[in-house]
């Protein structure tokens, strides 16, 4: 039977890992696909969205294995999805099983660079460390992903592109213009947000160096020159919006290629290898749906490897050194270390389109040029900063990125006074809090507004929602917005349509273009609004409002929360406005998704 | 300052790992099922393969750790807390070097070492680097014409690539502190702080040249590691063994009387180990190296 599981697994991972996002998964919930672990100790692994598939299809063989014999005894190898930053943070500030899911006895981040931010934010705090060095056991390298177009008019690969040529380009008013295609518009830079991304955090520190010319040894004393703090200022003003992972970019940019429209969307994006290749193949998240059939998008994507060098993920494989890891997890632990290191089984490394870390097996497809990538590049890696270095990076990330301008949309139709919990709560207390928690999150010069929504929530126009909290930097309104929050109260149906489009409009009027424009719209029902049921016309009045070169693009993220949530229609609203969607179908999970979703900002 | 943060890992490394080895000291003392007392075996990171695969069981208590800390424990008068030692051969003589000028008794002699394997060092990199002596590496590096790997410089390994490195600059090893001088202090700091910092270099050059164009290492790893390595990762690669040639000599050195007692086959044990890993027999040949003091002495100039 586990034979049988072992070869369907494959096929298994392909239909179910499809969460709305995959670094959203609660954790657990993409484990049931290795089956039961029976009276086998389990060992909990988690790892990094990209390569859960991966991962599990190894660990079924392994569980499978005489390998998984220790003393006459099982041990069973459970890989789930948890982002590398989300992981970091787990573990540096203590793990909370409720919040955080399984604690691990095994990480797997894309970059040992999270094992290394894990172990200095500990020190901080006076503890151990806790993550030991490792091998990695695949790689795959930080790189510039540019339609191929866009590629060819900057010369490449003939006239080799930096990081600090993609940032001058990004800063420069002329845009395409200065390249001859002023039709493309200006420059759009797409980035991962930095303390969830591997990607966004390989790029923040290549940015850096961007900014002092140098390709080692960055210092603090760097970071707080203000040359540097001005150049990555005018860098972050570029940016699109940011994404808490990069398949939010490459799933939106494969929608705007499917209508003929994908250079419009973003010009340059910091994806890592694998990502490319995915994209190309058909396969832009790089996790097939039920019923998806991988489509080579129109534009290729091309990999532009930075002339002065990049970082790679390099996916250590850390057995953490900490009190509740036992003596034959450890030994299991190390089995399936090893186990993932054989050829064979560095083959399948190679088959999901990262580069094997076991130098016997040959790097060769899909790692080809005809995929838009070439396996003779990199020629240069920049150096990964010291720990304390690359914490402030982060620490300062957070007052240098693009200031936002976003309105919190929160549904308290009746539904939302549903219980989710058995203590009592109700929905509506669930996502109170989590709103409330997420609150800190905004930097001081974020513009936030709240506004909820019901039907005839108002005696007078408009009768759907209310203001409670307008516009004005959160540094001076944050705790009348958590008290605003904590005040909800359910009431009747869900202007779903009404409400969307009527606050997207407002963000239009009051459009600033230095800033993020976005909604942030929760809801846990479908629209129940006999004056507006017209979803096709409020679908045509957000995609049209973010086309075009002057296009004053406002993101829609909406959260579909809870069972009764209509995630069909909230990701069509995402993606008329070239943002995405977000599920929380399980109420518990709102803390989580609702901090995943204020990290686009 | 690659260098600074270099020795600070090290540092932090090392401090890390003595609290660690306090903790297993601690509780040690056991004995094993036959009821013969566990004999305690502190092996260096670069017989790590040959050592963890012994199949003693339960006779012995392996650790594998750098040297650098094994002697750091080595060096303070509290007491041996290893019973076998099975380490690079300059360690054994830092450590009575160390003892002696703190005024302790040295803890070894020619009875207690015993020599099982010898490597040569060497570097792998480029074909082209064929010719180039250990002085013409350390230039090139220096000058930042040629991008190295290589274990930190407070590590057993990293500590016989400085003295090879050194043994280029004066032709010989056959030199002392007072040959020291500025230009040559210059030089070999310009050298190792060009160096990137490894754990395993030869893996990673193998990995990718985008990590660095020549790993420092040693045959008996670097050789099998690029025979196994597919075609297109190992073209153009040459494992090199520069002049002066230099060798890293494994030592199982008797720390407190057990290989007169319970333990007098592990050397033989661990020279057959290692032959099997491609080390020749051990030699009590001139290594190549500088002398213990020295060694320790131009880890002090960095």
């Amino acid at each position: 039977m586990r034979r049988l599981l072992t070869l369907l697994l494959p096929l298994v991972l392909l239909t179910s890992a499809c969460a709305e996002f995959p670094e959203n998964e609660a954790p657990g919930t993409d484990t049931d696909v290795l089956g039961d672990p029976g009276d086998c100790e389990v060992i909990d692994v988690a790892v990094s969205s990209e390569k859960i598939a991966l991962l599990q299809d190894l660990a079924a063989s392994f569980n499978d294995s005489h390998e998984a014999e220790i003393d006459d005894e099982c041990v069973f190898v459970r890989p789930y999805s948890k982002s590398s930053g989300g992981t970091a943070t787990a573990l540096s500030v203590g793990w909370n099983d409720e919040a955080d899911g399984e604690r691990p006895e095994v990480w797997s981040p894309a970059s040992s660079a999270w094992g290394s931010i894990v172990n200095q934010r500990l020190a901080d705090r006076g503890l151990d460390p806790i993550a030991p060095p490792s091998e990695p056991f695949m790689l795959t390298p930080l790189v510039i992903a540019m339609p191929k177009p866009m590629a060819d008019a900057l010369g490449y690969p003939e006239t080799p592109i930096g990081f600090a040529d993609i940032l001058d380009l990004a800063r420069d008013p002329a845009g395409w213009g200065a390249h001859g295609h002023p039709e493309w518009g200006p420059f759009r830079l797409g980035k991962t947000n930095p303390n969830f991304s591997t990607s966004g955090l390989s790029a923040l520190i290549a940015q850096y160096y961007a900014a002092t010319g140098k390709t080692s040894d960055l210092s603090l004393e760097d970071l707080a020159d203000s040359e540097v703090d001005d150049f990555a200022r005018g860098i972050e003003s570029t940016v699109v919006h940011y994404g808490d992972i990069t398949p939010t970019f490459l799933n939106n940019l494969y929608r705007n290629d499917a209508r003929g429209a994908s250079l419009t969307y973003v010009s340059a994006v910091a994806v890592e290898e694998v990502s490319v290749i995915s994209y190309n193949a058909g396969n832009p998240d790089g996790v097939l749906s039920p019923g998806e059939e991988p489509r080579p998008p129109r534009v290729p994507l091309v990999a532009v490897y930075p002339e002065e060098g990049t970082l790679f993920s390099d996916n250590p494989y850390i057995v953490l050194d900490a009190e509740w890891v036992s003596e034959r997890q450890r030994q299991g632990a190390e089995r399936f270390g090893e186990f993932i290191q054989e050829p064979e089984n560095q083959e399948r490394v190679l088959e999901f389109g990262f580069r094997p870390g076991n130098p016997s097996v040959a790097i060769e497809a899909p790692i080809v040029v005809a995929n838009g990538v070439n396996p003779d590049e990199p020629r240069k890696t920049l150096e990964v900063p010291a720990p304390e270095v690359m914490v402030s990076a982060l620490e300062r990330w957070g007052e240098q990125r693009k200031p936002a301008k976003v309105m919190l949309l929160i549904d308290v139709s009746g539904s939302m006074g549903d219980f989710a919990t058995d203590d009592g709560r109700t929905k509506l207390d669930l996502a109170k809090q989590a709103a409330i928690d997420a609150l800190p999150l905004f930097k001081d010069e974020d513009e936030v507004a709240l506004r909820i929504f019901s039907t005839d929530l108002s005696a007078v126009e408009p009768f759907d929602y209310v203001d409670l909290v307008p516009f004005g930097e959160i540094g001076a309104q944050r705790e009348l917005i958590a008290s605003r929050i904590r005040s909800l109260v359910p009431t009747q149906g869900t202007p779903l349509y009404t409400a969307t489009r009527d606050s997207y409009r407002l963000l239009q009027d009051e459009y600033e273009a230095d800033r993020i424009n976005a909604i942030v719209l929760l809801s846990d029902g479908q629209n129940e609004d006999p004056r507006n049921s017209d979803l096709q016309s409020v679908l045509n009045e957000l995609a049209s409002a973010n086309e075009g070169q002057s296009s004053r693009p406002v993101r829609l993220f909406p959260i579909a929360y809870g069972d009764g949530a209509d995630l069909g229609v909230l990701r069509q609203l995402a993606e008329a406005t070239n943002a995405a969607a977000y599920d929380a179908s399980d109420p518990a999970s709102i803390t989580k998704v609702f901090t995943a979703v204020i990290s686009n900002f | 300052m690659s260098r600074v943060v270099a020795v600070v890992v090290a540092v932090g490394l090392i401090v890390g790992a003595i609290l660690f080895r306090q903790a297993i000291d601690e509780d040690d003392g056991g004995t094993n099922p036959e009821g013969r007392p566990t004999i305690e075996v502190a092996c260096a990171e670069e017989v790590r393969d040959a050592c963890e695969n012994l199949g003693f069981g339960a006779r012995y208590d392996i650790v594998v750790e750098d040297a650098a800390l094994t002697a750091t424990g080595l060096s303070v008068p509290a007491g041996p807390t290893v019973d076998i030692w099975v380490v690079p051969a300059p360690w054994p003589g830092i450590v009575d070097d160390n003892r002696v000028r703190a005024g302790h008794e040295p803890l070894f002699d020619d009875a207690t070492v015993e020599h099982v394997g010898r490597s040569r060092l060497g570097i792998l990199g480029p074909e082209d680097l064929d010719g180039c002596d250990w002085r013409c590496i350390g230039d090139r590096v220096g000058a930042g014409d040629l991008r190295v790997g290589g274990r930190a410089a407070g590590t057993a390994l990293g500590t016989l690539h400085l003295g090879a490195l050194a043994t280029g600059w004066f032709g010989t090893a056959d030199f002392a502190t007072n040959d020291f001088d500025g230009a040559f202090t210059t030089w070999l700091s310009s050298a190792v702080d060009a160096v990137a910092t490894d754990a395993q270099p030869a893996t990673r050059l193998l990995q990718s040249r985008a990590f660095f164009d020549a790993a420092l290492t040693f045959e008996a790893e670097a050789a099998p590691a690029l025979a196994a390595a597919s075609e297109d990762r190992s073209a153009g690669l040459a494992l090199l063994y520069p002049a002066p040639v230099a060798s890293l000599d494994v030592v199982v050195v008797d720390v407190d009387g057990a290989l007169d007692d319970a333990a007098d086959d592990l050397p033989s044990s661990i020279a057959a180990a290692l032959a099997d890993r491609g080390w020749q027999p051990g030699s009590d040949e001139p290594s190549g190296l500088p002398r213990p003091g020295v060694l320790i002495a131009l880890g002090g100039l960095l």
